[in-house]
């Protein structure tokens, strides 16, 4: 009878203390993520501009303009082709510069922070730093192409090129990242698999692809679904160097939802928006856990 | 650090002879020269820019474009050294560029304060308190981070528009400070501290929130170290919040403060050289120090996450 009493106090002690060490973080995730969420679901359905209080129920018809919108489908292919080229250039890269220095000699360290830089430096100053090494002029890109005997590139000013060249700032900010939790997958490999594998006459290409590659799975998953994340957002460098030109060929997805809301103040058109992009990241984040998790498990 | 490669414990398998050991002798060395030379090629493509960025803050206006091509070391290494790019930052109008820099470090530091606080409270009771609905509360939590903050940014904008909170550093630093992300990770950190050493602490007469204070806080310093980092950078590097909340000059943050000289029509580039140089130092520093905790936080989130 006295156990049972004493351990309802402490059950009603713990419960106390959990209550008031989750109240400050509850409350602030309540207040500045879950209802502002709620609510841009609400306004998507809703025409309402940014300023004024008048707000009028349109049921789907922000949907409906999103699907028909020539420049969402633009800024949709846009940032497909870009989280695309950034996903895979990264991944690549960053497997190859683990493999590099995944071993100890002299200067290791020296290289691993040279590529680290770009990581711990804003995008904000990376962006600005690439414009200006983008000119086509005066850009140090372009110095060195004509100083190599090649010709100037219109880097920033032609359509064709301009999305490439935001993918180039990307892979260059982020490869170190990737690099380094592949190092740490590289790292928790265990040597004698390598042992045997040597034992059993292999050679080191198809070690690398037979043993090395799926044993990485998991940070590789790590890797791929936070660039693809990442990517799918990109937003700074199109506002700092292109605002979204030459004629629409570097504008994406969370440009466009910038420019509906603080352009355009077309602040329900922005919401859909931004829940069609939600979805999208979604739908990609689920693919690729399938994808990636689906065969051997070690 | 793995040392061991693959081809030297082929050894193991068959006796070499003189030739065959010459021949691997050989091919170590041209593999170390490839290593080194890749190596090489990739450290300068990310570290000249870095280079080319500070030692441009140093030349006079007139100086930053007159050598970039052809290419040679009066591209990089100014011909006449000047802290006039550095003197007209102090003496911008309307705010010297100080100002900017104070409000992000302010910025960044009480939001690095207020998430140590709150969530390793709440990770706390997730990882060793036992209560009703834990692991709904858990999940919702964590659900929070899958959503891009971009998909919200607007109605929480209107929101602190009803707060009367736009342009101040309320805005700035309240929505940051609960974290669903900061929650899991020191949640990961404190389950591994021994359940025995808070039940001795309770033993001896400690409340929960006192075993948490005195136990579990002292033993977790690199987990916070790491988590603080990780919040310190991302306050200091955020740009599209502030862009949207705290336009006015007042309480203009760095990134912003460095967009706003790009994206203007008569573009300074000495000025912006000069300023992105003042907003990259202070991180770069920053982490040269601490490399380790972050690193340690980059392996955390990627190998056990």
């Amino acid at each position: 009878m006295l156990t049972r009493l004493r351990s309802s106090a402490l059950v009603a002690e713990e419960w106390k203390a959990a209550a008031l060490l989750l109240l400050p973080a509850s409350l602030g995730l309540l207040i500045f993520a879950a209802f502002p969420i709620a609510q841009a679901f609400q306004i998507s359905f809703y025409d309402a501009p940014l300023l004024g209080e008048q707000r009028e129920f349109v049921a789907l018809a922000n949907y409906r303009t999103a699907l028909q919108d020539p420049e969402f489908q633009r800024a949709l292919l846009n940032t497909v082709l870009y989280t695309i080229a950034v996903v895979v250039l990264q991944v690549v890269l960053a497997l190859l510069l683990a493999t590099l220095i995944n071993h100890a000699f002299p200067g290791v360290g020296l290289f691993r922070s040279a590529y680290f830089l770009p990581v711990i430096t804003s995008l904000v100053v990376v962006s600005t730093v690439w414009k200006i090494m983008y000119h086509t002029d005066n850009g140090l890109i372009n110095s060195i192409l004509r100083t190599a005997g090649f010709s100037a590139q219109p880097w920033l000013t032609s359509p064709d090129l301009a999305l490439f060249s935001i993918v180039i700032i990307g892979v260059w900010k982020e490869v170190g990242f990737s690099m380094l939790v592949l190092l740490g997958g590289l790292q928790a490999i265990p040597g004698d698999i390598y042992e045997s594998c040597s034992i059993d006459g292999s050679n080191s290409w198809s070690t690398f692809w037979k043993i090395t590659l799926p044993l990485l799975r998991r940070a590789l998953l790590f890797v791929v679904v936070l660039s693809t994340i990442n990517a799918f957002k990109v937003f700074i460098p199109i506002y700092v160097i292109t605002n979204g030109g030459p004629s629409d060929s570097t504008l994406t997805l969370v440009f466009y939802i910038w420019q509906n809301a603080f352009s355009y103040f077309k602040l329900g058109y922005a919401s859909a928006l931004s829940f069609l992009l939600l979805g999208l990241v979604l739908i990609l984040t689920a693919a690729q856990f399938r994808l990636l998790r689906s065969n051997v498990e070690y | 650090m793995v040392t061991e490669t693959p081809t030297l414990t082929g050894e193991l398998v068959a006796r070499p002879t003189l030739r065959d050991r010459a021949t691997r002798h050989w091919r170590a060395w041209l593999a170390m020269a490839v290593r080194y030379g890749l190596l090489t090629v990739f450290g300068l493509a990310f570290v000249v820019p870095f280079l080319w960025m500070f030692l441009a803050a140093f030349k006079p206006q007139a100086e930053i474009f007159q050598y970039v091509y052809p290419l040679s070391w009066k591209t990089f290494i100014p011909q006449e050294w000047t802290l006039e790019n550095f003197a007209r930052l102090l003496a911008l109008d309307p705010y010297p560029f100080t100002r900017y820099l104070g409000n992000s470090l302010f910025v960044a530091v009480a939001v690095t304060a207020g998430s140590l606080v709150v969530n390793s409270m709440a990770a706390y009771a997730y990882a060793r308190l036992d209560f009703p609905f834990r692991n709904l509360l858990f999940v919702l939590s964590l659900a929070t981070v899958i959503v891009p903050f971009e998909a919200f940014a607007i109605p929480l904008y209107l929101e602190m528009r009803t707060f009367d909170w736009v342009n101040s550093y309320k805005a700035l630093i309240i929505p940051w400070i609960a974290n669903g992300a900061g929650i899991f990770l020191l949640r990961q950190f404190f389950l591994d501290i021994p359940r025995d050493l808070i039940e001795a602490a309770r033993i001896d007469g400690c409340s929960h929130i006192g075993a948490f204070a005195r136990i579990v806080l002292p033993n977790s310093v690199p987990a916070l170290i790491t988590f603080a980092l990780i919040r310190f950078q991302a306050s200091w590097d955020s740009f599209f919040w502030p862009l949207i909340v705290a336009p006015s000059p007042e309480k203009r943050v760095v990134q912003v403060a460095i967009a706003t000289f790009t994206t203007e029509v008569q573009t300074q580039w000495g000025l912006t050289f000069a300023a992105s140089t003042l907003a990259t130092l202070p991180i770069l520093l920053l982490f040269l120090f601490l490399q380790r905790y972050y690193v340690q936080g980059v392996l955390m989130s990627g190998i056990k996450g």
